[in-house]
């Protein structure tokens, strides 16, 4: 249960940072930034082994 | 297309191809299986899942190399790779798979206890991957894993680990730790359902002694020792005293102690029929203030900052230019094994547990460990076994 709401979170967080990723038009430095945080989010909801 | 979408696709391709350049090498890692011969003494081996049927297809299932006796006696259970990053304990149990011929009783023999540590590595410490032994018939390449289980089979940590079933509160990192979730339970985290599946065993098969075999830091007080609860601290200090006298090396007893919660050589006789021991060997590849981490360092434990804080006693094992190399550390493991073994005999009447054919530890410090492990290649059909 905690596991399946652990996921759910992960999901929204990178839902967000994806959009802002998106949205973003100037600023590279915070492209960066949000590339930084996504990796670890995407390939946690990929489940990659 | 547009030159911030341009910047974006660029980016993201860039960070696409960091991640595979560092997680490849990761990939082959936990992909990599490590072959072990089945010895002269080996009858049958067997999966964990059997005894807890919530291992199976996971990455917590591993083999158990059964020993079986032409004479009937007493049954033990030896586990290596515990913690994976203490890979003596590895070692010394694949050194009995591969040499043991069991004459009295049963050896249980489980060389990768927690499978999914040995499978990841410790992030931030620059770890090797492998290790290679050379042998007599060349070099054989082993994993070198992380102490704890890999997050990618069991996650999410919590806040607090709380124990099963003594509800004490432990660090939230030990909810991975195989040594800290003993006795474990059936529908637990993958790490409990591990140490569930040694204690059925140990209960369906009425086994009479459980060693875990570790390897701890020159720096930690509980080193070079044979850690026992009441029930095997006898056993335990002859072990001691008789590989001190008859072989010349230190592993003194240590007193498990009661209120500290998981630990094998506390569970395992609080709740199933084995007197535990828990052996401690020293390596120095684990202490904090050392140079880098490199595979020479794991091999001959040998560096110039612990040598100088030896010199100001520092630490808790004698220290010189020598190191502390993998065969003193395998050699200790064997020995103080086969002397725990031989004690229990003595003294528990119609169950003795008799083997040959295992190295002591003069042996292997002077042939090496390879000279003790076989070579897969030349192995008959179906004598390979992947771990």
């Amino acid at each position: 249960m905690v596991m399946i709401a652990y996921y759910l979170i992960t999901a929204f967080l990178l839902a967000l940072l994806v959009w802002n990723f998106v949205r973003e038009k100037s600023r590279r430095g915070d492209l960066v930034l949000y590339l930084l945080v996504i990796l670890p989010l995407l390939l946690r909801l990929l489940r990659w082994k | 297309m547009k030159k911030d979408v341009l910047v974006k696709v660029c980016l993201a391709a860039t960070f696409l191809a960091l991640a595979l350049w560092g997680g490849l090498p990761l990939l082959r890692h936990r992909h990599f299986d490590i072959p072990v011969v089945k010895g002269p003494g080996v009858t049958a081996v067997l999966r964990l899942s059997e005894f807890s049927p919530g291992l199976k297809g996971t990455a917590g299932d591993t083999n158990v190399y059964v020993l079986e006796g032409r004479e009937p006696g007493g049954k033990a259970l030896l586990l290596g790779d515990t913690h994976p990053n203490e890979p003596e304990g590895m070692l010394s149990a694949i050194v009995v798979i591969e040499n043991a011929v069991v004459e009295k009783g049963t050896l249980y023999v489980i060389p990768v206890f927690n499978n999914s540590g040995s499978r990841t590595t410790r992030p931030g410490d620059g770890y090797p991957l492998y290790f290679d032994v050379v042998t007599d018939g060349g070099r054989r390449r082993f994993r070198y894993g992380n102490r704890d289980a890999s997050p990618l089979d069991q996650w999410p940590d919590p806040d607090v680990y709380i124990h099963y079933p003594e509800g004490q509160l432990l660090s939230y990192i030990d909810v991975r730790n195989a040594n800290r979730t003993w006795p474990g339970r059936a529908g637990g985290s993958l790490m409990e359902r591990v140490t569930f599946g040694a204690m059925e065993l140990m209960r369906r098969q009425k086994i009479d002694v459980a060693i875990d075999v570790h390897g701890a830091e020159t720096m930690y007080p509980v080193t070079n020792c044979i850690v026992a609860p009441e029930s095997s601290v006898k056993i335990a200090t002859l072990a001691s005293l008789t590989v001190k006298a008859m072989e010349g090396f230190e592993s003194h007893v240590e007193p498990s102690p009661s209120g500290f919660r998981g630990l094998s050589h506390r569970e395992i006789g609080d709740h199933g029929p084995a007197l535990p021991f828990l052996i401690e060997s020293p390596i120095p590849f684990l202490d904090q203030p050392t140079g880098p981490k490199t595979t020479k360092f794991l091999l001959d434990g040998k560096d110039p900052f612990l040598l100088a804080l030896s010199k100001k006693k520092k630490l808790f094992v004698p220290y010189d230019e020598s190191g502390w190399p993998l065969e003193k550390r395998v050699g200790q493991n064997l020995s103080v094994t086969l002397e725990i073994l031989r004690q229990f005999s003595k003294k528990t009447a119609g169950r003795p547990i008799a083997l040959r054919g295992v190295p002591r530890y003069a042996d292997v410090v002077k042939n090496g460990v390879g000279h003790y492990l076989a070579d897969p290649a030349r192995a008959a059909s179906g004598g390979v076994i992947l771990n």
